[in-house]
């Protein structure tokens, strides 16, 4: 008997709680991929049974990596809002710090506070000594999310599978530390 | 923490052994899913980073849903040579299946028969199915080859996604597989 052991930590901010994902978070997530304009900058709408892949693959990364997308839910609410976390699929350029939220959460700092948990996790937790963060250039609020991390863009057009994109550098450890100091505790 | 944990078996037939993923069986993977003549009749080719993430689905689907299908690997030399078992991603249709999916180097020599013929047994004795079955695209003769020689028989055809015409191939129990849990 093999085990496919997967263990997803719980990563918790102020508002937000970071878990690995259920099945039940399917409706949630096909809802957030069914946003055409929302998801075009991350290869447009999915119907619901290439979400569930998503869903699956997004655990066997954790699996394969030992780290990956995390469902992100809101503290006073419990509902779903978007997902992130530290990525590597194949043919990435580097290790990657990824998130998406579903419109009607954004703009309320959500993206910024998960994303801020996901990179401590990758530095403290993974020894990530640096991330990146692939993101569209016409996608500015991602961009403006790399910024509030102090992240800055390091390359334009860059060549992905089949996209390009631009890539965002975060801080390294010992800077993203220092500027973020209540993640270094928790 | 979460764990997430899913014992996956491994089932031992006469020249195989049906286990777990790992991230080295993506060459055998990305072989099957680069192939046109496989592409053909699952919704098209995949490349390298889309085999990785079909590896991440069949992991995945192991942790969801406590079952999957498994790496088929040789006894004799430990290559990975296609994948076969339970499989029922949301969305595809209101009944589970056995798919399944052989590198075409491999085929003719009664290899994807063996490994149905388990994973259809496994599917019957340990998830206890009340029927066993697996959709086939009507042109796909090879796969067509597989369900007869098990004794399967055509009960209908429907669509898969609400789209894609296949058959319905429903098999009778069978014995053969040793399964070691």
């Amino acid at each position: 008997m093999t085990k496919l052991t997967v263990f997803i930590p719980t990563l918790e901010t102020e508002r937000l709680i970071l878990r690995g994902f259920e099945e039940s978070d399917l409706d949630a997530m096909a809802a957030m991929y069914a946003d055409a304009d929302n998801m075009r900058f991350i290869g447009g709408a999915q119907p619901v049974h290439e979400v569930w892949r998503r869903i699956a693959a997004s655990i066997g990364h954790w699996a394969m990596r030992g780290f990956g997308f995390m469902a992100v839910v809101e503290k006073s609410s419990g509902d779903f809002v978007g997902q992130c976390g530290p990525l590597r699929p194949h043919a990435w350029p580097e290790n990657e710090i990824g998130y998406s939220f579903r419109r009607d959460a954004q703009g309320q700092g959500y993206a910024t506070e998960a994303a801020r948990a996901s990179l401590a996790y990758a530095y403290r937790d993974l020894g990530w000594e640096t991330a990146i963060s692939v993101i569209d250039s016409e996608n500015f609020a991602s961009q403006g999310v790399a910024k509030k991390l102090g992240a800055t863009k390091e390359q334009t057009d860059v060549s992905i599978w089949d996209f390009t994109a631009d890539i965002w550098r975060h801080l390294p450890p010992e800077d993203f530390f220092k500027s973020n100091p209540s993640t270094s505790l928790n | 923490m979460t764990p997430v944990m899913s014992p996956i078996p491994v089932i031992e037939t006469e020249r195989m052994i049906l286990r777990g993923w790992c991230g080295h069986d993506l060459d055998a993977l990305a072989d099957f899913f680069g192939d046109e003549r496989n592409g053909a009749f699952i919704g098209g080719t995949k490349d390298r980073a889309q085999s990785w993430r079909q590896l991440a689905t069949f992991a995945g689907h192991w942790a969801l849903m406590g079952f999957g299908p498994f790496a088929m690997t040789l006894k004799d030399g430990g290559e990975t040579i296609g994948y076969c078992g339970p499989w029922e991603p949301a969305g595809k249709h209101d009944e589970p299946e056995i798919t399944y999916g052989l590198r075409s180097g491999y085929h003719r020599r009664g290899y994807m028969t063996e490994a149905a013929r388990a994973c259809v047994e496994y599917a019957f004795d340990h998830l206890k199915w009340p029927t066993v079955q697996s959709f086939v695209d009507k042109g796909n003769s090879a796969s067509l080859g597989v369900v007869r020689k098990l004794g399967a028989k055509l009960d209908c055809e429907t669509t898969l996604y609400g789209t894609v015409p296949v058959q319905i191939w429903r098999y009778p129990s069978l014995k053969s597989a040793e399964v070691t849990a």
